[in-house]
């Protein structure tokens, strides 16, 4: 008998019953299924169960009384097992189908649960927006939503050191996505990058949280890395940056409008930067290369100088 | 010929809890239309049927799920154990859920609210909290809705393009077929009129927009990974001083490696990187912002290219200086 027909027979078994059933039931019931020696039969009735259950698939165990005592019995309930009616109007199914075609996440998840939730579609044709976007995927980010959102605390490791952490939110900016929470190790608030956590995530049994009522994600770490502090002092936190013609577009749709100082007759003109993380103002200045000086603080326009300076001079070495 | 392995049972089976309820709400179906539903050959489609129809809590007849397939259609009797879909699973819900939080952000997706009814009800069905804690930032210039309406609309578009490879701006015809957000960064694809080839504009360096009355054919093929069309990508080897490692982060394609491949070691703490350059452009970007804390072991005629760009930005320093 192929696994599929046995697993298929065993999930139609625990969804009809209504009462626990043992392995020996469950083996009388599918008479000849399982092999008839006792530990083969207990090995291949423990991968059907995985099977389903990584499946998502809510197998209820009991241990039994009476007569069974000690021994433990299986069902599946009908309501936790049933995706129940959406009543998604016509509308509101296309829309869903629209947007899980205009976002590639490079997964079919977002397919497979349109298949569920829009029962009703008799379309195979395949919407194709004219806008797309992708997101980044990452195969913690699941478990990461669903703890977040049931308020449940995680464990991972990060930067090589053991957290537990109270997921306040996710963010998706700029191409990563973002957890921030309470870090109970060391019990602050703290930005993790999702794709750099190096382990499995695991929700911790019973261990739950209360989210700060005023809590917004958006707001919870700068928008743009150059604002946030680090060990170098370049005498300001705000760069005067003359950019030629070429990219001022570029720029003004990066920092808006009242981010720019003076245009200049060539074309070119100066933009009011932040600087206060002089690691990530350069990364984003060297992107322009020559196209890009930087006319203030002095201190900060010698540590570009230095640091292009150290390039030129560790390649001659 | 091709031969492919078997299909998993897991697969088989997450399929076939959703295939039986859809086809019980429709009871006959063509099975070239239910295969292409849900994206699988018709072979495989009626091997899934055909054992599912020998499944059932016995081997009774009446027990067995009621379906069967007659020549091109596929037929289904009375429902017995899977009149409804399995609920969401975790990844299934989390995805639903991102894509059409994003797809919100861009223009012309929900203008009738149809898709923010939709997520409420797939939320409060699935039970999940969906508000503030959760957030998919998509950063739309305006000229996405602009060029989306020109695609709509099958128009030819004009625009001035600066090219990152020439350092000059030129007036470009194309037809858009699609704009799409990768990464940090909004693109066009379109179909270059004058070049009669298909091209890749990013949309911040595109000016002077212009919708033309004259309509065009084109249609859109489905993209192909727009970063490998680079007839100028090459690999590159590279040392790296690991603490400089998070600079490479945000690049696609990077592979780090701490074997030398019989390489001269400058730092014996660095660690060895493989990146694909797309154009000497990026590549220069790349080492400059790397800065002394790497240097290029292969192709030799890069191993330079740090130090001359660097050269070249600092003549512009000393120029003003002057």
């Amino acid at each position: 008998m192929h696994q599929l027909e046995r697993v298929t027979n065993l999930l139609a078994l625990l969804l009809s019953t209504r009462r626990h059933l043992t392995f020996d039931e469950i083996r009388n019931e599918l008479k000849g299924q399982y092999p008839e020696n006792l530990v083969a039969a207990r090995a291949a009735f423990e991968r059907d169960k995985a099977i389903l259950r990584d499946e998502g698939i809510p197998i209820s165990s009991e241990v039994q009384g009476g007569d069974k005592a000690g021994i433990t019995g299986y069902r599946i309930d009908r309501s936790a097992y049933e995706l129940g009616d959406l009543q998604l109007t016509g509308h509101e199914a296309a829309a869903l189908r629209i947007a899980v075609s205009a976002l590639r996440m490079g997964q079919s998840w977002g397919e497979e649960a349109l298949w569920k939730v829009d029962m009703d579609s008799g379309s195979t044709a395949r919407p194709q927006p004219v806008v797309q976007a992708s997101l980044p995927v990452d195969q913690k980010l699941p478990t990461l939503h669903d703890a977040m959102s049931r308020l449940r605390v995680v464990s991972f490791t990060y930067n090589g050191r053991p957290r537990e952490l109270e997921p306040f939110g996710l963010l998706a900016r700029s191409g990563w996505w973002y957890l921030v929470g309470n870090d109970r190790s060391v019990d602050a608030m703290r930005t993790f990058r999702v794709d750099r956590i190096s382990t499995e995530v695991v929700l911790l049994e019973g261990e739950t949280f209360e989210r700060p009522v005023d809590f917004d994600v958006r707001t919870s770490f700068p928008a743009d890395l150059k604002e946030l502090p680090d060990s170098i002092d370049v005498g300001g936190d705000i760069a005067k940056v003359r950019i030629d013609a070429t990219d001022v577009n570029t720029v003004l749709g990066q920092y808006g409008p009242d981010s720019l100082v003076e245009r200049h007759s060539d074309g070119s003109a100066t933009f009011v930067i932040p600087c206060a993380n002089v690691q990530a103002f350069e990364h984003w200045l060297l992107g322009f290369l020559d196209r890009a000086e930087v006319l203030e603080p002095t201190k900060l326009r010698q540590h570009v100088v230095e640091w292009l300076t150290a390039l030129v001079r560790g390649v001659q070495a | 010929m091709i031969r492919r392995g078997p299909r998993p049972v897991n697969v088989r089976l997450r399929r076939l809890l959703v295939m039986l309820p859809w086809l019980m709400e429709r009871q006959t179906v063509s099975t070239q239309a239910m295969a292409e539903h849900f994206g699988m050959s018709v072979a495989d489609l009626v091997a899934d049927l055909t054992l599912a129809s020998m499944c059932g809590v016995s081997q009774d007849p009446r027990d067995l799920i009621d379906l069967w397939v007659d020549d091109d259609e596929v037929h289904f009797g009375i429902p017995k154990y899977f009149e409804r879909p399995l609920r969401l699973t975790v990844p299934e819900a989390f995805s639903l859920i991102a894509s059409a939080t994003a797809a919100q952000q861009l223009p012309g997706m929900d203008q009738s609210g149809s898709l923010s009814k939709a997520i409420a009800k797939v939320s409060q069905a699935i039970d999940l909290n969906i508000d503030d804690s959760f957030v998919v930032e998509l950063e739309t210039p305006e000229s996405v809705e602009t060029l989306s309406a020109a695609i709509r609309n099958s128009v030819v578009i004009e625009f001035d393009y600066w090219s990152v490879a020439t350092g000059q701006s030129a007036r470009r015809r194309v037809a858009p077929l699609e704009v799409f957000l990768d990464q940090d960064h909004w693109y066009l694809r379109a179909q270059d009129v004058t070049a009669q080839a298909e091209r890749t504009f990013r949309l911040d360096r595109l000016e002077q927009l212009v919708l033309t009355t004259e309509n065009h054919g084109f249609v859109a093929t489905p993209r192909s990974d727009w970063f490998a069309q680079s007839d100028e990508q090459r690999k590159v080897l590279l040392q790296v001083d690991a603490a400089w490692l998070w600079v490479l982060e945000q690049y696609p394609d990077v592979s780090i490696g701490t074997v030398l491949k019989g390489q001269v070691v400058q730092h014996a703490d660095w660690v060895t990187v493989e990146v694909v350059a797309n154009t000497e452009r990026w590549m220069q970007r790349l080492l400059v912002r790397l800065g002394a804390h790497a240097v290029v072991v292969d192709p030799s005629d890069w191993r330079q290219l740090g130090s001359e760009t660097a050269q070249l930005i600092l003549r512009r320093y000393e120029r003003i200086n002057g």
